[in-house]
């Protein structure tokens, strides 16, 4: 039997085939799947912000981009993953409202797409499947069986990545 | 921690602020609009996301900031149904199915939304002298979840938020107002209290 485990906001969770993860409502928060093809373990990450904001947080590593990435591979590790399979896909990050004239700086959704691309850059996981971007919320579910990520949405159809 | 004077005294300037709100509201509508008690709450941050119920339900929502002495984000969320009601009423219309794409029918909520938040906003500048000042309002219709933590990121930091939030009931209005004030600001509103 395949088990649904909800991955909430800040929250990191990994599994093995045939489990899936699941995200329900991203807004310019981004789902994280990091999945190893051979030994099916999947790993999912919903990161809220792109870098650590203030300090004595550190005891909430999945918020921030720069911080759940490691501690996503990590403990996927210890799942039986080999960190040179590794590959990732990830869907959210969008802006939900726009106001006219609001500088790019304030763009959360895209600012954490563009960190944790170069995060996993930096740590040598391909980048395989995005679905980021956009004014629309996005339901996620991750398959470990066949590495699958199905982004639902409202108005914008569904795909799977 | 706020005390149970302060949690009152929040309590009773948000249903004065929501009152002010629903009477804009029944004026507009020729309805009336039935007012819940309001609650205040310390949410952690990864709550928030499922405030309305299920994350994944739809809901239209006007989002506003609020800036100067009480800066905040005030939002509105419609009930879909409710918010098609209105668009329909308002523009004289049929009943929109498709409102996602319904231009007119979104800028006549999002005037509506407006004219709620304003009202709300507004009483709390009276009653509280903070001088406060908003953004135009923005629409999204999508998934509840989606549009919260979208606005409690607005803004690029984390905090655990206090939600103020009042449900509007009725046969043709039904929707909740929420209030989240910035850090900081929740000590402006209790010190012009006198608390």
């Amino acid at each position: 039997m395949s088990a649904m485990i909800n991955v909430g906001m800040a929250e990191i969770k990994v599994t093995l085939a045939p489990h899936r993860l699941v995200t329900t409502g991203l807004g310019s928060c981004i789902g994280l799947c990091i999945y190893d093809p051979v030994t099916k373990v999947g790993g999912m990450a919903h990161i809220v912000l792109p870098m650590v904001t203030s300090l004595g947080e550190g005891d909430q590593g999945g918020k921030y981009a720069v911080t759940a990435i490691p501690l996503l591979v990590e403990s996927m590790l210890k799942f039986g993953a080999n960190r040179y399979r590794l590959v990732a896909k990830m869907a959210g990050g969008a802006e939900m409202f726009s106001f006219p004239g609001q500088s790019s700086v304030l763009k959360i959704g895209e600012r954490n797409a563009e960190t944790i691309k170069e995060i996993l850059e930096d740590t040598g996981i391909p980048l395989i499947g995005q679905e980021i971007g956009g004014n629309f919320g996005r339901t996620i579910q991750f398959d470990t069986e066949s590495g699958d990520l199905w982004v639902r949405t409202i108005n914008h159809g569904e795909r799977t990545i | 921690m706020l005390s149970i004077e302060q949690l009152d005294a929040l309590r009773e300037l948000t249903n004065i602020g929501a009152s002010h709100a629903a009477t804009a509201l029944s004026q507009l509508l020729k309805v009336r609009v039935n007012l819940k008690v309001p609650s205040v709450e310390m949410v952690p941050f990864q709550r928030v996301h499922s405030l309305n119920g299920d994350p994944s339900t739809l809901v239209v929502a006007v989002y506003l900031k609020v800036l100067e002495e009480c800066p905040g984000k005030a939002l509105f969320m419609f009930d879909p149904e409710s918010a098609q009601n209105i668009a329909s009423f308002l523009n004289e219309s049929p009943v929109s199915q498709d409102l996602y794409n319904d231009e007119m029918a979104l800028s006549s909520l999002k005037e509506v939304g407006n004219i709620l938040l304003g009202s709300f906003l507004n009483a709390l500048s009276r009653l509280t002298k903070l001088k406060l000042n908003f953004s135009v309002p923005a629409i999204a219709v999508d998934m509840a979840g989606a549009i919260l933590d979208a606005v409690i990121l607005d803004g690029g930091y984390l905090e655990d938020w206090v939600f103020i939030e009042t449900k509007f009931a009725g046969n043709k209005v039904r929707g909740t107002l929420a209030f989240l004030p910035d850090p900081g600001t929740l000590d402006n509103l209790l010190g012009a209290l006198g608390l």
